[in-house]
């Protein structure tokens, strides 16, 4: 052997090691315990977890017979014989074998042979597999459990807080009453009663508090009722009523409205060391029925139904279902779907009115008018769905896209360009949002609007919910420049003090002055005071609804500047407004 | 090698000298020295230089006799110089526990 084969020799034999050593270090770290046995079943070499397995170090666990080790792995009942496994299955193969029943502790054991050797060596692999079939017995003895819970569940009917009834104890009770209506004359009334920002109750107070308060609003309810009455709870914050042997319909008006009364009076928690006082309120759906043909399950949706219209209506009457309730539903899901896909979709309708000054039709102004529509692609009225989004929380988002949609209107129609206002009309609830101002402004920078050229409508009734935080942020976008007018001024809630104690710059004549002053002179007087009133403050007055050439004609005689209304042009869609001319003539003088 | 080792051992410069030291080891052992070896010189760590082992050495004869291993290495420039001592322990001795 020359010198350069010696040479290369050392190398590969340097290389050679280095390899084993990582192949050794990488099989020293897996999980996994690994043997290899030559053919008499003698351990050649070990990984650390096998080492660990068995609580031995490998200088020790070399040369020894596997089988002989078995001992420390395994209780001698389920002692495996490794060497008739090897002879029966020479081929591998994998076995499970409990290590430890208290703890739990199984172990995998599997084997492959080394086929290009004589006598064949084995590979063993063990794996402690206890999680994985201890985890499949929790998951069987938790379904054990589960069924157990549920076989006991379904035989409890009362409610574990305040005793009465629940759901199951109600429906089999209206179940009965219902079979008996069938064969006796007579009403039958389920009255479904929910309480008013009981929420609060808990947050506010916490939990005992509330479950105290329902225990004692259901004594009140109990006290209220008729002895065969039936009141149970079906939970949270909702109960039912079950009236039966009604002779007229309109007794479940009287016991509703004793249930209210009752439940109305001031309460105050035990315990507590306050003198708070909480006054609970809660809606009252009824449901009258005179036959045993429908289910309970139908009955305690409507009259799920019917309390949830008392709540809308927020009076303290209650409600007694129709059948148009259901119609309602189904309307009101479906603005909800229609609005919910605008917003995913980014798409919203708009549509705009010019302002003009009515001396020469000159425009000023557009209006903007947000129009969603529904699944069949009728628009949506702003009072439906104004309701709908503010109900459902959408009304946010809703406020955000339409502002943007507007601002790229603005950009089409080059308003700032030409000097022209952009007028919008935001929801009560959003006005009083904390932080609505500084959207608004940070939006019109990010659009480059001109705050000037921005006008914000605004209903009195905008103040009636929260005065303040609603005056805050009307007072932040006027600081920042916007322009603010009142809506609809001259109709429901409007007051003269408004026009001075608002932060506005103008207002806008509600329609229904503009349509009756032409035939009505006590109106016409009235327009005529409130223009002459605005003048004197200052204030930008728009008539809204102008028709007809005999109303354009009298504002103009009583110094009206400004309008807007069909005479000139309905609401149009952006691409008809880009059409319109610096002058709009009134479209039949 | 010394004489005591050649003695007791029954291996001859020939049969030893410029082989692996892993002959004087029982087969069962060898696998198991050769990858520690090579964990040592990749790793330099070791845990069983420098003090007393109890290890099976098979002699040249293919009798297994139980001995004392001292093992002892230096790092030159050339690589790991390894050196041991082996006391063969009484007949009937038990390898480390």
């Amino acid at each position: 052997m020359n010198e350069q084969s010696l040479s290369q020799d050392s190398s590969l034999v340097r290389e050679l090691r280095r390899t084993m050593a990582r192949m050794e270090l990488a099989l020293g770290q897996i999980s996994d315990g690994l043997v290899i046995c030559d053919g008499a079943g003698e351990i050649l070499w070990c990984n650390t977890t096998f080492e660990q397995f068995v609580g031995q170090p490998r200088l020790l666990l070399m040369g020894r017979r596997l089988i002989s080790l078995m001992g420390a792995l395994l209780p001698a009942e389920t002692r495996l014989n490794l060497d008739g496994l090897l002879l029966q299955r020479p081929e591998g193969g994998t076995i499970t074998a409990v290590a430890c029943r208290e703890p739990l502790q199984v172990i995998e054991i599997e084997w492959r042979p080394v086929l290009s050797e004589q006598p064949v060596p084995y590979v063993f692999r063990f794996q402690d597999v206890s999680a994985r079939v201890s985890l499949e017995e929790l998951r069987l003895r938790s379904q054990e459990l589960l069924d157990q819970q549920l076989s006991l569940a379904a035989q409890v009917v009362t409610c574990p807080v305040t005793g009465l009834p629940n759901r199951r104890g109600l429906l089999q009770a209206l179940d009965a009453s219902l079979d008996q209506l069938e064969h006796q004359p007579g009403w039958l009334a389920v009255l479904f009663c929910d309480l008013n920002r009981f929420k609060e109750v808990n947050d506010i107070y916490g939990h005992a508090v509330g479950d105290q308060l329902l225990v004692a609003l259901a004594r009140r309810m109990q006290r209220a009722l008729r002895p065969d009455d039936v009141v149970a709870r079906l939970g949270g914050d909702e109960f039912v009523v079950l009236c039966t042997s009604l002779m007229h319909p309109d007794e479940a008006q009287f016991i509703a409205r004793r249930l209210l009364d009752m439940v109305a009076l001031p309460w105050t928690p035990e315990d507590t060391g306050t003198s708070l006082e909480i006054l609970p309120e809660m809606s009252v759906g009824i449901v009258l029925c005179n036959s045993g043909k429908r289910s309970a399950a139908q009955i305690l949706h409507d009259a799920d139904l019917a309390m949830y219209e008392a709540k809308r209506s927020r009076s303290r009457e209650p409600v007694i279902f129709d059948a148009a309730m259901d119609a309602r539903v189904v309307r009101r899901q479906e603005i909800h779907d229609s609005l919910r896909q605008a917003l995913k979709d980014q798409r919203l309708g708009l549509h705009l009115q010019p302002v003009v000054r009515l001396s020469d039709g000159l425009l000023v102004a557009v209006e903007a008018f947000c129009r969603p529509v529904d699944g069949q692609g009728q628009p949506i009225s702003p009072r439906e769905f104004i309701a709908e989004a503010e109900l459902t929380g959408l009304i946010g988002s809703l406020g955000q896209l339409m502002l943007q949609r507007c601002f790229a209107a603005a950009r089409d129609l080059r308003l700032k360009e030409r000097g022209l206002r952009l007028a919008v009309n935001f929801s009560t609830h959003e006005l009083a949002r904390a932080g609505f101002a500084d959207d608004v402004i940070a939006m019109a920078r990010v659009h480059a609007f001109p705050p000037e050229l921005l006008t914000i409508e605004v209903t009195e009734t905008a103040l009636v919910d929260q005065p303040q935080r609603t005056r805050s942020e009307l007072e932040r976008l006027r600081h920042a420049g916007f322009r603010l007018v009142l809506d609809d001024f001259g109709i429901g809630s409007s007051s003269f003090n408004s026009l001075v104690d608002l932060p506005i710059d103008g207002l806008k004549l509600d329609h229904t002055f503009t349509a009756s002053m032409v035939t009505d002179p006590r109106r016409c007087v009235l327009v005529g005071a409130i223009l002459n009133l605005a003048r004197s403050l200052d204030l930008d007055v728009v008539a809204e609804g102008v028709e007809t050439c005999e109303q354009r004609q009298l504002l103009l005689d009583m110094g009206c500047r400004l309008a807007q209304g069909f005479l000139y042009s309905h609401p149009q869609p952006l691409d008809q407004a880009q059409i319109w001319p610096v002058q709009l003539q009134p479209l039949h003088c | 090698m010394n004489d005591a080792f050649r003695d007791f051992y029954g291996w001859d410069d020939a049969g030893l000298i410029g082989e692996p030291i892993g002959l004087i080891l029982p087969e069962a052992f060898r696998m198991a020295h050769q990858l520690g070896f090579s964990r040592f010189t990749a790793t330099e760590q070791s845990t069983i230089l420098g003090h007393p082992l109890r290890l099976k050495t098979l002699c040249a004869d293919g009798r297994v006799i139980v001995s004392e291993h001292f093992i002892v290495a230096e790092k030159r420039t050339e690589g790991w110089v390894f050196g041991a001592t082996l006391t063969p322990l009484p007949e009937g001795s038990e390898p480390d526990q």
